[in-house]
């Protein structure tokens, strides 16, 4: 019988050689999970896990809440609000310096709102608003950049499934995390916005102010086509924070909605049917199989005492909570390289979790952090998914390096957007502290 | 070829399942407003909502499984795979998919010993309404021999290409089988025009 820490070891290693060779995320987790358990407890306890967590996790009304908000963004993007919310952000943003560039944040932000997914909003944006600010004239860098980082958004804003799966993998509440990413997610978005105003201000070359003039007429017009998504997110959100439904009912009011504005919008037939069950069935399916995985994985760590014994020696070097916390910064900003933030959160937390909560930490504010950083991993060089989308989402060409340049600025705001929301915790807080 | 003959037969299959388990879910957004609108409004629960909406979730994730590999769009990590030639790429995903037939495959045997005991005993969700739990637990294991099938083909595909060689596939095309969801964006959301001609 081999003994824990070497158990430990070994699982250790096969997770990363999987991952490594390109195995699925969730088979990978699974996978050295059972076989972890397998080692250190017994085969009956190992088969125990496959027989139970795949439909006790899938058989769940708590997480019926993530493919409820998957479908309410597919819906949403079917019924084309995203060209609605760019437009309306357009015809009211559109005269400033660099008002075509915040229009984009501000679009993103609100379909952010709707849609839960980081690379969705890239993929979906790049392909909208990247050929519009070309023919603007606005620098290439500055627009891919803009949109790559505006990408982000969405985790943070609910409904937001990385929030809920944070929620899930520490049994948070998933309604008060939901809560707590509105002030952060807006915050966010406030300071890009700034930022494109200042970088527009003082290099006016980057972002040429625009000739066109709107009217007020039109301004006010073009609000009708995103009253829709204004009216469905106070719904789902308000709902929530008021008590009135818990969040997977929330899931449910957000899809039937979206779906009467695809009813009212004129798009309801087969193919939008057939693609967005296509978009929600895929994306739901490969989220779950991470979750599953990622559950059997923790499972081992917690019933071996693994988790315990990390957790213990690391507090025992009485480090500080603060260095804890960049300690993990640090391993996210890693990790963004090589995968989405999803199975970023699946890996860490079952050990991260414990040893920030146990430094200190409030847990919904560090939901808020973990999703913060893992968001702004995906955009920060050498590797970061969101680049890579943007690039190859692009129908102009672009190189890697020029959405990396472009990006930069955005990282740099980020960056002040994180200690802001670790230096006043009450960002986060606020709003949920008045829920309980 | 029987073992094409087979492929193009499991795609159909497989977005058949995708497509119940869709209307499933729309059936739980239609059944959740109800029950909110019911208890806020009337002081009346739709009775087995909640219960319907669980059952539902099982048939969403496991019948969308074999379409999702069908399309590759499982996630992994990607960084090396990029940085590998033909022969390497067809060399991680051989290994790649032998690793989820292992996978799935006790995941199976796990999965179907618990549908024989539910249907055995009846299993049903407690509450006012008794909804037998036994159907989505065949839907898993179906669902998951259904995927091990597709898994199997793909596997012979990857060790032809790995005994073949080939083109390596770009960081561009490997994107883009991960991120399928961009062919499924409408057309008019991609195509947008701001001048007058709009106001619809």
């Amino acid at each position: 019988m081999l003994d824990p820490a070497t158990i430990g070891v070994l699982v250790a290693i096969a997770l990363a050689a999987m991952l490594g060779a390109g195995v699925h995320i969730g088979v990978a987790l699974g996978l050295s999970g059972v076989w972890g358990t397998f080692l250190a407890i017994g085969p009956d306890a190992a088969w125990a896990q496959l027989a139970t967590i795949p439909f006790s996790t899938t058989n769940s009304f708590t997480l019926a809440v993530i493919p409820l908000f998957i479908l309410m963004g597919s819906l949403a993007t079917q019924a084309g609000l995203t060209t609605d919310l760019y437009r309306a952000a357009y015809n009211w943003l559109g005269r400033l310096p660099g008002g075509l560039a915040m229009a984009t944040t501000l679009a993103s932000a609100a379909f952010g709102a709707a849609s839960g997914s980081t690379v969705v909003n890239a993929a979906v944006f790049t392909k909208m608003a990247l050929p519009q600010m070309t023919s603007f004239g606005y620098d290439r860098r500055l627009s891919a950049g803009c949109i790559a980082a505006s990408g982000t958004l969405a985790s943070l804003i609910p409904p937001s499934i990385l929030m809920v799966i944070y929620a899930i993998l520490t049994e948070q509440s998933v309604a008060l995390l939901l809560v707590a990413g509105l002030v952060p997610g807006l915050l966010s978005a406030a300071l890009y916005m700034g930022g494109i105003y200042a970088i527009a201000k003082r290099f006016p070359h980057l972002a040429p102010p625009s000739e066109i003039r709107v009217s007020w007429a039109r301004r006010w017009r073009s609000l009708y086509g995103v009253w829709g998504i204004a009216f469905l997110f106070l719904l789902v959100i308000g709902g929530i924070y008021a008590g009135f439904f818990v969040p997977t009912y929330a899931g449910a009011i957000g899809a039937f909605g979206a779906f009467l504005i695809v009813v009212f919008k004129r798009r309801l037939n087969a193919r939008t049917v057939v693609d967005t069950f296509k978009d929600a069935g895929v994306t739901a399916s490969s989220i779950f199989i991470i979750v599953i995985g990622g559950i059997i994985f923790a499972r081992y760590l917690t019933y071996t005492g693994i988790v315990n014994d990390i957790t213990e020696a690391l507090l025992a070097l009485e480090l500080g909570k603060y260095t804890y916390l960049f300690a993990f910064a640090a391993i996210y900003l890693v990790l963004g390289m090589l995968i989405d933030p999803i199975a970023i959160m699946v890996i860490t937390l079952p050990v991260m979790y414990p040893i920030l909560t146990k430094a200190g930490f409030d847990p919904i504010w560090l939901g808020v952090i973990a999703i913060k950083l893992a968001e702004v991993s995906l955009i920060t060089p050498p590797v970061g998914l969101n680049v890579y989308v943007v690039r190859s989402a692009s129908p102009i060409p672009l190189k890697l390096e020029e959405v990396f340049a472009g990006v930069t600025p955005f990282l740099a705001i980020d960056v002040l957007t994180l200690l802001l929301l670790i230096a006043v915790p009450e960002i986060s807080l606020l709003l949920p502290s008045l829920m309980r | 070829m029987t073992m094409n003959r087979l492929s193009r037969l499991l795609e159909p299959v497989a977005l058949g399942i995708l497509l119940v388990g869709g209307l499933g879910l729309i059936v739980s957004t239609f059944l959740g407003t109800a029950d909110v609108v019911g208890t806020q409004m009337f002081g009346v629960p739709v009775p087995g909502a909640t219960e319907i909406t669980e059952s539902t979730m099982v048939v969403i994730v496991f019948g969308a499984l074999t379409y999702t590999q069908i399309r590759r769009s499982h996630i992994r990590v990607e960084l090396f795979y990029m940085r590998a030639g033909a022969r390497g790429q067809a060399a991680m995903d051989v290994f790649a998919s032998l690793m989820a037939v292992l996978f799935f495959s006790l995941l199976l045997w796990q999965a179907a010993n618990e549908a024989l005991f539910s249907i055995r005993i009846d299993e049903a969700t407690f509450g006012l309404v008794r909804l037998p739990l036994w159907p989505a637990r065949i839907v898993l294991a179906a669902g998951t021999a259904l995927l091990i099938l597709q898994l199997l083909l793909d596997l012979v595909v990857d060790l032809n290409r790995l005994v073949k060689g080939g083109a390596a596939l770009s960081v561009e095309e490997i994107i883009e089988r991960d991120i399928g969801v961009i062919e499924t964006i409408p057309a008019d959301a991609a195509a947008m025009d701001t001048d007058d001609e709009e106001d619809r």
